[in-house]
């Protein structure tokens, strides 16, 4: 195979060699070191290949033997050119091509993120774009230190990366630290301002976990919606007991409590369903920026109506928008129909619901220690309803503004006292 | 020891070294001189894949591979 892309690429000649007595051509030529190949028998002489070269160096020894060499084709990429010598264009056209591709690889075209999982790749080129390095910049321009030293900087939950440029696209390779997230979270939203903990709902407490602040109440309390669970404020007191101050601080605990909770879900039985009747229109458009080029129109006369759109940004690569972008918007026909559910079809449909409610519950945390919801069927609707038993977490950060009276109340206290 | 070396790879193809020329060659015969004596190979379609000074190869439907020592004595 590769032999003969070779053999093609220097180009060679199939010659007819007939005479007295072709093999001590043959000979003749192996002694000299003349290549042949693909030889076959062909009248009264042979048929061979052989390359340019030696082919120039056949005309002594064909004298010498008595041979007649006639010429029967001429191959490969040499004579290809030759015989197309006179296209201009396409010569043009081939060393374009070499020089296009050559300039357009001096370019960055694509950036391709891995490893990101919190930080999406719009987001990463965004600020890389905002830093300088999008596509189409010049690949000679692209500082990889510096992309790696200012996404260290910027993104602190990103702890390893690496660019590198891998052909005419910008690799950049991330790894993220999945441990300290949460505790940035505290850190966002972690201002010293002092809280205090108030019930989100009624309930009984059965288990109260302080870690700062003073709790207020115990386990087995009964506490009602906004009720103060946990006081973010310490009194500072004497030797005799009195209150000399008070220190603020931030309320953090877990306090569970038992609550009970309505579930009430209503379906009608009766339903508009949408029935398609297949009538649709269809318009194809190309929006280029703000200019739109659309071919059709979705007028139309149907009594009801729906328009989807889809667009499609053309991208080349990965993460390269062109400004260009293809859609079609299709208009289809509708009409109502009135469907009733069954008895088994609405059941189901209930309890698909109190299911995903319980999951969502669930999801949350929330710990579900049993429930007599029933499905009640009346004429036209049915109905899911009882009360749910659970045990969740209730604190919810209580009001700033009162705790700035308080402080102002500590700071006369502190002030009678001095 | 300038023995011919013959290689012959099922009945489709025969590479012969250490051989002095072709003496005749047709579609049905190749004769190739060597130092001993002669090599016929006798069959169908027989081609000549490539020829140079120290190898040969010849490809086809190989029927019959003689030698013929007449001029080597014991």
């Amino acid at each position: 195979m590769i032999r003969s892309f070779i053999r093609y690429l220097k180009g060679y000649v199939k010659i007819r060699a007939e005479g007295f007595s072709p093999e001590r051509f043959l000979n003749m030529c192996s002694y000299h070191q003349i290549f042949i190949w693909g030889m076959k028998p062909c009248g009264n002489g042979y048929e061979m290949c052989m390359s340019i070269r030696d082919f120039r160096r056949l005309k002594p020894l064909a004298k010498k033997t008595h041979t007649r060499i006639v010429l029967s084709g001429r191959y490969g990429f040499p004579f290809f050119l030759f015989r197309y010598r006179k296209r201009r264009a396409f010569f043009i056209g081939a060393f374009l091509c070499v020089v296009l591709i050559k300039t357009y690889s001096l370019f960055i075209w694509d950036i391709h993120f891995e490893g990101n999982s919190r930080w999406p790749d719009e987001t990463l080129s965004e600020y890389l774009r905002s830093e300088g390095v999008s596509p189409l910049m010049l690949k000679s321009r692209v500082d990889c230190p510096g992309i790696v030293k200012n996404i260290r900087k910027e993104y602190n939950d990103i702890v390893w990366v690496s660019a590198s440029i891998d052909g005419s696209r910008l690799k950049i390779q991330i790894k993220e630290n999945e441990d300290t997230f949460p505790q940035e979270n505290v850190d966002v939203s972690g201002e010293e301002t002092p809280t205090d903990l108030i019930a989100s709902s009624d309930g009984v407490i059965t288990s109260i976990v302080t870690r700062s602040g003073v709790p207020q109440v115990h386990v087995g309390d009964r506490v009602k919606k906004g009720d103060l669970l946990v006081l973010g404020r310490v009194d500072v007191v004497d030797d005799s007991g009195e209150v000399t101050g008070y220190q603020y601080q931030r309320s953090d605990a877990d306090i569970f409590a038992d609550t009970t909770m309505e579930y009430r879900d209503e379906i009608s039985l009766t339903y508009k369903e949408k029935v398609y009747d297949g009538k649709e229109k269809y318009l194809p458009y190309v929006r280029f920026r703000d200019y739109t080029i659309s071919v059709g129109s979705l007028a139309n006369k149907y009594d009801h109506s729906e328009v989807i759109s889809k667009e499609q940004p053309l991208k080349a690569g990965e993460n390269f928008y062109l400004p260009v972008s293809l859609g079609l918007k299709t208009a289809k026909s509708y009409a109502f129909e009135e469907k009733k559910y069954s008895e088994e079809e609405v059941r189901a449909l209930l309890s698909r619901n109190f299911e995903r409610f319980y999951d969502d519950l669930a999801e949350k945390g929330v710990q579900i220690k049993g429930n007599n919801v029933k499905i009640h069927l009346y004429a036209d609707s049915a109905v899911a309803s009882g009360t749910l038993n659970m045990n969740e977490r209730i604190t919810e950060e209580a009001d700033t503004e009162i705790l700035t009276i308080e402080r102002k109340e500590t700071d006369e206290s502190v002030g009678t006292d001095d | 020891m300038k023995a011919a070396v013959v290689t012959v790879l099922g009945d489709f193809e025969v590479c012969i070294e250490n051989y002095r020329g072709i003496t005749e060659y047709t579609e049905c015969l190749v004769r190739v001189q060597t130092k001993g004596g002669q090599i016929r190979l006798a069959g169908k379609d027989l081609r000549v894949e490539y020829y140079t000074n120290d190898e040969m190869k010849i490809t086809g439907k190989i029927e019959c591979i003689q030698f013929d020592n007449k001029g080597e004595r014991p």
